[in-house]
């Protein structure tokens, strides 16, 4: 069976961020390009063993913040930086913990790393991999993606 | 009723601290597997470890491992709760001895539900 | 989406009459919520206009999409839990002491909505009582959605949906993995009879049931439909069969030839003796 990865992506995405936040998230044809105004923060996660890549979750500094709010129930104001280094951490393990169980082969063993959370240059390029999927969303007036990224197989 | 809430992310720590609360529990937390293992002989005993899988030292099936070889924690309930769903994965961890598996994201509905067929729930 | 009263009065009307389903002012909110996504997906531009379609709707393919986006499915595996306890230490025991001649048994869900309340009873039988494998087991599950029938048939279910109340055991032993979703293996699908039944219609005729489950859905009646539904039920009934109420739902001040069971919290009925 051919697996739709965004149509997947975008299911995930609106649990996660419905059950864990209790937020709205709706997927968009829009592109989400960052660089116009302020930080972009990546949330990334790599999958190792049967299907090798890595999933990313983009998001502007300013929803990272309120997401992490949101989970520790704090204020805006005192969101501190490790507050939204864990928060976002912890979506994008989820976010990447659903996509394995897509990509993996059943026989064989995969494995995900821990979350690494950093500011993102959006046009950044990883090298040895290529794009599979890329959803992007909305929610209010902010613009977040998730990206799938699998790692070139070197030719011998 | 005690529980023990095990995962590296502060804030799936907060959440589900607070669900258990809500639920009636007490609850004390681990960042990790090796320090749930400690926080089990200095702060134990509890009814229930709720296990995240990916975690830093020491995994949370590691931790199962390890706390299901000491007979002193044979009547603790294990369930993981966890971002870890492909069928294997759920099967390893019952068979170390995983009594229950929440598969992230969760709700409190979720956890509720999962508490009483552990026969857990406080009416 | 806004809803003018006089579409309310007649949506509510119109549903009513299709399922029984009972719309009290007050109830716009809901009619909004299920409906808009209704209003999209048949291209229309306003409930306004979805009403205006019903009334010209021969075929009455319109409103029955109305009045299944009206239904509330809402539902778990092992939903509350002590209902099933008593099912497996109790009812079943007893029907299987009592049918061991005949060796064999009628179950009923009445509103099975997705289906995880007979995947739930399916899988309660194949774990405690392996030699019901021999019986003639005539097992049927109805609602009135024909979207809900066809989810029941497929036994395909959601991670949030498999989350809910299922035992992980159970789901290692009788799911297995579809892409993104799990899935009910084919003997547990094959254990049940699909089939779409309107409780406020016409009901076929039935073998006489040792076991309905009923919950969760006499609530959206009126009292007058309650009152002939459980009447209905005992009809097709064994004399020492069982019957399963939601946890809100009760036959008191409805129908007094039930006797509830003094089990903790199940909603567990039989018929009076005499
Ligand atoms: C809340 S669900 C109950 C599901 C399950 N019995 C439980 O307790 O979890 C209610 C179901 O009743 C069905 N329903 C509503 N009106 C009905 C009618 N007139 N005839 C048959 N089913 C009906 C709905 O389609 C829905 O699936």
């Amino acid at each position: 069976m051919e697996i739709d990865f965004n149509l997947e992506i975008s299911q995930y995405t609106k649990d996660i961020w419905e059950q864990i936040l209790g937020l709205e998230v709706i997927p968009t044809t829009e592109d989400f390009s960052p660089t116009e105004k302020g930080t972009t923060l990546a949330g990334c996660v790599q999958i190792m063993g049967s299907w090798e890549g890595s999933v990313e979750l983009l998001c502007p500094a300013e929803l990272a913040k309120k997401v992490a709010s949101i989970m520790f129930g704090t204020n805006l104001d005192e969101t501190s930086e490790d507050d939204i280094k864990d928060a976002l951490g912890e979506l994008t393990n989820m976010t990447g913990g659903n996509i394995k169980s897509l990509v993996h082969d059943a026989d064989q063993e995969c494995f995900l790393s821990l979350p690494a959370v950093a500011v993102s240059d959006i046009q950044m390029h990883v090298p040895g991999t290529h794009e599979v999927a890329k959803a992007t969303f909305k929610h209010e007036n902010h613009l977040f993606a998730v990206r799938m990224l699998k790692k070139v197989e070197k030719k011998k | 009723m005690r529980a023990l809430v095990i995962d590296d992310s502060r804030a799936i720590r907060l959440i589900l601290g607070q669900v258990m609360k809500k639920l009636g529990f007490e609850v004390v937390d681990a960042g990790d597997g090796q320090q749930a293992l400690d926080k089990l002989k200095s702060d134990g005993p509890f009814d229930i470890a709720l296990v995240d899988w990916n975690m830093p030292v020491m995994n949370g099936y590691d931790f199962v491992v390890n706390a299901r070889k000491d007979p002193q924690y044979n009547d603790m309930r294990l369930m993981m709760v966890t971002t870890e769903t492909e069928m294997a994965q759920v099967v390893k961890a019952l068979e170390a001895g995983a009594n229950e598996y929440v598969m992230k994201p969760f709700t409190k509905e979720m956890i509720a539900e999962k508490l009483s067929l552990l026969g857990l729930s406080i009416e | 989406m806004a809803l003018n009263p006089g579409d309310f009065e007649y949506i509510s009307k119109i549903v009513r009459g299709q399922s029984a389903i009972v719309l009290e002012k007050g109830k716009e909110y809901l009619v909004e919520a299920r409906l808009t996504p209704l209003v999209a997906s048949e291209n229309l531009g306003s409930i306004a206009e979805l009403a205006q379609q019903m009334r010209k709707d021969i075929s009455g393919k319109l409103i029955a999409k109305v009045v299944e986006a009206m239904t509330t499915n809402e539902t778990s595996f092992f939903r509350d839990i002590h209902p099933f306890e008593v099912l497996k230490n109790t009812v079943i025991p007893e029907l299987i002491q009592k049918r061991e001649s005949q060796k064999r048994l009628n179950i009923w869900c009445g509103a099975s909505s997705s289906g995880q309340e007979p995947y739930t009873l399916a899988m309660l039988i194949r774990e405690n009582f392996p030699q019901l494998k021999n019986w003639k087991l005539d097992f049927m599950a109805s609602d009135i959605s024909t979207e809900m029938q066809k989810r029941c048939q497929d036994g395909i279910y959601s991670q949030l949906e498999i989350n809910r109340g299922l035992p992980a055991m159970l789901m290692v032993k009788y799911f297995q993995r579809s892409g993104a979703q799990w899935q009910i293996k084919p003997e547990l699908r094959q254990m049940i009879n699909f089939k779409i039944l309107n409780l406020s219609g016409h009901w076929p005729l039935m073998p006489k049931m040792d076991l309905v489950m009923m919950r969760n859905v006499l609530i959206y009646f009126d009292v007058p439909t309650k009152k002939v539904i459980l009447q209905k039920i005992r009809e097709n009934m064994q004399p020492d069969g069982y019957v399963f109420l939601g946890a809100a739902e009760t036959t008191l001040n409805l129908d007094v030839k039930y006797e509830r069971m003094n089990f903790k919290q199940s909603g567990c009925y039989r018929i009076k003796e005499g």
